[in-house]
């Protein structure tokens, strides 16, 4: 989607903005700190999307590379920008003060710990809702919505296959978030989308072969498939994703009250 | 740009939106392949694909030499509450019956004293029980019960009466929350012949300990479940 090929272009437009001048009075990993904030602030990087490269950094302010990790370690350290190994760094947005898991809802508990699954967003294109997700999302058939499928693998090895559908008017900006580093939930926090309620179905399946060589799964083993409608104050669906998830490689927990 | 959906994925939606247009209901046999391709101009193979998709998520099932069918919607267990799963499922109309398989008391194992905090060796209550959902076995349940905190629960829990009632009115206790654990297991021979289904057959599996408003173990539970028969569903709202 040239997706990051953008970004950079703006970065090399803004190189004339006052904001992107250094003052060598001042310590400069101070200064490139602040400035990559403002331009966070600006909504110049937008969250949930990865900033220049350190390389890219170093070279637009002809500075040494080691000041622009400083720079960036501090705001990573604040929890403004998110360091994912292999894909750069990323813009975190505000996120709802109460998570919805605090409520309930089936939590992965192998997955989320491990810190060795490695997420690739392997589709993102926007595509006609078609009669189905009219009907599902309130739109139009006509209308665009954005269809993502991810691939998580541990350690190489195929862990699950989820496919997440937005329409494009609940969140254009989902063009140049990548949607691989943060979940749909967090994606919406930062873009102060409203998220009212969820609700996640589990089901058992065996899955077609071609998923279950996509997954590798063993002769015999079951997949599960949870799917899950996300839902604004309104009852309006505004997400709805499909997962497809090895089970001898996962277990779920849930908080259950009275 | 020209915005498209790739054609197999479509054939699917549309079989989807087609039973729901049209109302189709469980057990209903939908048009003939052959039919639908002429309807939506779409080649046989990439119909086929969309059944054989469905099929595999369970919204269809075929027979042999008849046709394709609508399938019965699984049964739901909300996760809403920990002493609420029968009155949930009743509530959806269900019909429930339940058959205590066995009813011992036994010295708390490792695993069981670590769940419901107690020493080793203390003598507990286990209860297994295979429950009917419309006549259909679907859930075998094993229930672990301090016999100490809980003296002469056999007195009252019978095939007529209900643990939760028992638990609340009886011992005044209060199940307040619960943390469960759920995975996949499959049949043994034991297991299949009690739910009436071949071995190997993929179950869910849950484990969980209730406890009460301090936060001590009330019961320590496992259940399976048939997996052609429930869905998991859990509703997790913002205040």
């Amino acid at each position: 989607m040239g997706t990051s090929l953008e970004l950079e272009e703006k970065n090399e437009g803004s190189n004339e903005r006052p904001d992107g001048e250094l003052d060598y009075r001042m310590p400069i990993y101070l200064q490139l700190r602040e400035i990559v904030r403002s331009r966070i602030e600006e909504g110049e990087y937008l969250p949930g999307s990865a900033i220049p490269s350190e390389n890219k950094l170093a070279e637009t302010f002809g500075i040494n590379r080691l000041t622009v990790r400083n720079a960036v370690e501090a705001l990573v350290n604040e929890g403004v920008l998110q360091r994912v190994q292999g894909k750069g760094v990323f813009v975190v947005g505000d996120k709802y003060e109460e998570s919805l898991e605090g409520y309930g809802g089936f939590v992965n508990t192998v997955f989320p710990e491990q810190k060795h699954a490695s997420v690739k967003e392997q589709t993102k294109t926007l595509r006609p809702a078609g009669n189905k997700y009219a009907n599902y999302f309130d739109i139009e058939p006509d209308d665009l919505i954005f269809y993502m499928r991810h691939f998580t693998t541990i350690k190489g090895q195929p862990l699950s296959s989820e496919e997440i559908f937005v329409p494009q008017e609940v969140l254009p900006e989902l063009e140049a978030v990548n949607s691989s580093v943060f979940s749909i939930k967090d994606i919406f926090a930062f873009y102060g989308v409203e998220l009212a309620s969820m609700q996640q179905t589990m089901e058992i399946i065996r899955g077609l072969p071609k998923l279950r060589k996509m997954l590798d799964v063993p002769d015999g083993v079951a997949l599960i498939m949870l799917t899950c409608d996300h839902r604004d104050s309104n009852g309006r669906v505004i997400a709805y994703s499909r997962s497809f998830i090895r089970s001898d490689k996962s277990s779920f927990n849930i908080k259950l009250h009275s | 740009m020209d915005y498209h959906i790739p054609p197999g994925t479509e054939a699917i939606e549309r079989l989807e939106d087609f039973i729901v247009v049209n109302r189709l209901t469980a057990n209903t046999r939908i048009p003939s392949e052959r039919d639908l391709c002429e309807m939506w101009g779409v080649s046989r193979s990439t119909l086929r694909q969309a059944v054989d998709t469905l099929v595999s998520w369970g919204v269809l099932y075929r027979v042999r030499g008849s046709g394709v069918y609508v399938a019965v919607p699984k049964k739901n267990r909300n996760m809403v509450g920990v002493d609420s799963m029968i009155g949930e499922l009743r509530q959806q109309g269900s019909f429930l019956s339940k058959k205590i398989i066995s009813a011992r008391v036994i010295e708390a194992t490792k695993q069981i004293s670590r769940k419901l905090k107690i020493p080793l060796g203390r003598k507990v209550h286990e209860y297994i029980r295979l429950r009917k959902v419309d006549y259909v076995p679907c859930i075998l349940e094993t229930t672990y019960i301090d016999g100490q905190q809980y003296p002469d629960f056999d007195e009252y829990y019978n095939e007529k009466t209900s643990m939760d009632y028992i638990l609340k009115n009886i011992y005044h206790k209060k199940q307040k929350s619960g943390e469960e654990n759920i995975s996949v297991t499959y049949a043994s021979e034991h297991e299949a012949e009690l739910f009436e289904i071949e071995p190997d057959t993929p179950l869910f599996f849950t484990s969980g300990v209730v406890k009460d408003e301090k936060g001590v173990p009330v019961t320590y539970y496992k259940q399976l479940f048939r997996s052609d028969q429930f869905k998991f569903v859990s509703v997790i709202n913002k205040e």
